[in-house]
């Protein structure tokens, strides 16, 4: 029944709203909660804010794939963790080739590893697209979680080029992104705080204090996020993205127009890797140190989660459902809100206290052991009642097509539209009350 | 029959020619040497009973499925893969002229103007300027008629990747006549009034006069139709048929269908299919008139 509601009664937007906000107030209820038990609240905040850009990212790139063309990817973590490790190795471990020239070695290298992971990433997602794109999509699913599984084998066991070489000792599996410490420690202006620059508000209002340079990233990641964003509109609104929405919707009837369906899936295939591998070398950044472990399927997931939650097909429904589900997961992994979840279902209550503690229910019961069950039934309420996510894909119109008409070939059509409308709706009218019917057919 | 064989001897007004085409599902012979060779701008039909393998040969004219090797059913695996490996060896690397010729007339072939279809990817055969519609609509759902056919024409600048970013003022500019031709094509077909609606709300015979406009946005010069009449009510039909005879200016049509008035009044040459072989072909007037043909398709009544 309140499915049936969600479904046909409620105008979307309104069911958005409602929807958006049941889901809201209470993530951001333990959000804040777990953001004032904080020490340095600024660190939490800047954590979160970064971990929702490099995963919008991602969820973009896995968002072209499954909900503008409608290929189910499963290994999109193999490509951050590609984009991860090239750029993290280049840059922090083999500083080769720029990195020792004087003055912009460091920044020619940068630029440098992040360009080869990503050139890295196209060609592995190229070579993955070839044999697979002409699968069916079950298959495809198949082989790319077994692709992006193997991608991962290969970072976690070839020790000779993917592990960091230590100055003693056996190589380290974990790699360390240098990146942002190294650009930013001992750098004026980077490495004072806001205060300094006489911006008081974090230290007057207690969240600790802030550095120029965490701004700067954040400002650079924001930028990065909506060049992207601009980016996969551009591909969505255009041609191109119709044929791919046509393609997501029977390909059969493309091919039949004279479409090669497979180069239209491989290009996007090729590029959503790139996107992922952008992603992977802002997480590596962000998260700084890193292993093949990290990137198990799990992650993938995790974006799943996220494009379905926010709404298939819709660039502003993957941050939403990015957004949302970060601050959940982060205030989950909080000890306090751990701790304190039981205390509030009564584990000190004489009756119920007991019987919870015989159980050791306030092991099951905490966000963070129980966030792939919360997750879970969130992602089920939602294929179950609200399919087309948060925010659905954009209806379709002609809006776009028929503005670029002169007012007078509008107006022709626009006429002859709703002429034949009020025609049926006549016929109609007509019919009910005659009983002769209007047709023999 | 003069007439048409006159027809087939004059090679530059042959559309498409199909000659000895076989193709077998297993054990199941759908097509055993159907031949049928089509003139330009006119409207030939194509009859048969159910499951005589009138869609198998359209997909196999246009490339959907691969046509079957006449020996497929004759030789033992073994011997077979042998000869096909020491056919390819040769074709390769004895350069034997005999080989390359031999084997198009065993096999068959599918000629469409002056191009050899055989081995094409359905989508490169679209490219040529054949188009099919299918037996069971299709279209995509989630889109607006207009949308739908939009998609359709073939070489959108605005199709490639780069162009989408370099190349903005060009794709506005094909789009604006897209869209013009697509308005046009609604006009024609009577169906302007559904433009905004999106493909799943359709009925069964707006589909098929989509699924007609669709390819009608890519100005083929043959049209193969799959039963654009079935389920349709005959007003309709009538009028859906006298928009194909529009077609024929610049257009071959070629079409199956089992609803014999509109065959008989509006075809010019009737091929009759039985058990998948074409078992005679003519006007209507020598069709209507065929023993064979009444026995094995149109029953006493005709
Ligand atoms: N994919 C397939 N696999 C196996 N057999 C097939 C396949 N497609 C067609 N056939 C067989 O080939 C024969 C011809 O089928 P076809 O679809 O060409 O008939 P048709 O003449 O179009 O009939 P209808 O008038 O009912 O559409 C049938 O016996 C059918 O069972
Ligand atoms: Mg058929």
């Amino acid at each position: 029944m309140a499915g049936r509601i969600l479904k046909y009664e409620m105008d979307e937007k309104l069911r958005t709203l409602v929807v958006g906000f049941a889901l809201a107030i209470p993530i951001l209820y333990l959000y804040i909660y777990a953001l004032l038990a904080q020490t340095n609240k600024s660190i939490f905040l800047i954590g979160t804010v970064l971990a929702i850009l490099v995963f919008f990212i991602g969820a973009l790139s896995l968002d072209l794939e499954v909900g503008s063309v409608g290929l189910p990817n499963f290994g999109k973590v193999a490509f951050f963790a590609l984009g991860a490790y090239i750029s993290t190795l280049l840059y922090s471990v083999y500083r080769w080739p720029f990195y020792h020239i004087y003055g912009i070695g460091p920044i020619a290298q940068f630029l440098f590893s992040s360009l080869v992971a990503i050139i890295i990433c196209a060609l592995v997602g190229f070579l993955v697209a070839i044999p697979t794109v002409k699968l069916r999509a079950d298959y495809f699913a198949i082989m790319t979680i077994a692709g992006g599984e193997v991608i991962r084998l290969i970072l976690q066991y070839e020790k000779r080029w993917f592990w960091a070489p230590a100055p003693v000792g056996p190589p380290q599996q974990v790699i360390s992104n240098r990146a942002i410490v190294e650009f930013t420690t001992g750098l004026y202006p980077f490495n004072k705080t806001l205060a300094y620059f006489g911006f008081t508000f974090f230290e007057d209002s207690n969240l600790g204090s802030v550095f120029l340079w965490q701004i700067v990233v954040i400002v650079i990641f924001i930028l990065i996020a909506i060049t992207t964003y601009w980016f996969v509109q551009q591909i969505r609104k255009s041609p191109y993205g119709r044929t791919l929405r046509a393609i997501r919707e029977d390909d059969i009837t493309v091919t039949s127009v004279g479409k090669d369906v497979s180069r239209f899936r491989w290009q996007v295939t090729t590029l959503a890797a790139c996107i992922a591998g952008l992603a992977g070398i802002m997480y590596a950044m962000t998260f700084k140190a890193f292993e093949a472990g990290d990137f198990r399927p799990f992650l993938t997931f995790d974006l799943y989660i996220f494009i379905i939650i926010g709404g298939l097909g819709n660039s502003r429904g993957a941050f939403a459902g990015t957004a949302l589900v970060q601050m959940f997961l982060r205030a989950a992994q909080v000890q306090e809100v751990k701790e304190n979840i039981s205390l509030y279902l009564g584990s000190e209550s004489p009756v119920i206290g007991p019987l919870f503690e015989f159980l050791q229910l306030d092991v099951f019961i905490n966000p963070d052991n129980m966030r792939l069950v919360i997750l879970g039934v969130i992602l089920i309420l939602f294929l179950l009642f609200m399919p087309a996510g948060l925010i659905p894909e954009p209806k379709t119109n002609n809006e776009k097509y028929l503005k670029q008409l002169t007012p007078e070939e509008r107006m022709r059509s626009d006429e002859a539209v709703s002429a034949r409308q009020s025609l049926t709706e006549r016929e109609r009218i007509g019919n009910e009350d005659t009983t002769e019917p209007s047709s023999k057919f | 029959m003069l007439e048409s064989l006159e027809l087939e001897k004059d090679p530059d007004n042959i559309s498409l020619s199909a000659q000895n085409i076989h193709k077998y599902f297993g054990g199941v012979k759908a097509l055993e040497g159907a031949s049928v060779v089509v003139s330009k701008n006119k409207l030939i039909s194509l009859i048969g009973p159910n499951g005589s393998g009138k869609t198998t040969l359209f997909n196999v004219i246009s490339c959907w499925s691969p046509k079957s090797h006449p020996d497929d059913l004759l030789e033992e695996d073994e011997v077979k893969i042998q000869k096909r490996f020491l056919d390819g060896i040769n074709r390769k690397f004895g350069g034997k002229e005999e080989s390359e010729e031999t084997p198009s007339e065993e096999v068959g072939s599918v000629d469409f103007e002056d191009l050899r279809l055989d081995g094409l990817n359905a989508h490169e055969a679209a490219l040529t300027g054949m188009m099919r519609t299918f037996q069971t609509t299709r279209n995509w759902p989630k889109l607006t008629v207009l949308e739908n056919l939009l998609v359709a024409p073939q070489h959108q600048t605005g199709e490639s990747f780069i162009n989408i970013f370099f190349k903005r003022k060009q794709i506005e500019e094909e789009e604006r006549i897209n869209t013009l031709k697509a308005l046009e094509i609604l006009d024609f077909l009577e169906i302007t009034h559904i433009r905004d609606q999106i493909g799943e709300e359709l009925s069964g015979g707006q589909l098929k006069l989509l699924a007609l406009g669709r390819l009608l946005m890519t100005a083929p010069r043959l049209i193969l139709l799959d039963e654009p009449m079935a389920g349709i009510n005959p007003t309709l039909g009538n009028k859906i048929m006298d928009k194909i005879l529009e077609l024929k200016v610049d257009s071959t049509i070629f079409l199956i269908e089992h609803n014999m008035d509109v065959v008989f009044n509006y075809s010019d040459e009737i091929f009759v299919m039985a058990r998948g072989k074409i078992i005679a072909q003519g006007t209507p007037n020598e069709i209507e008139s065929n023993k064979e043909v009444i026995e094995a398709y149109l029953g006493a009544d005709y």
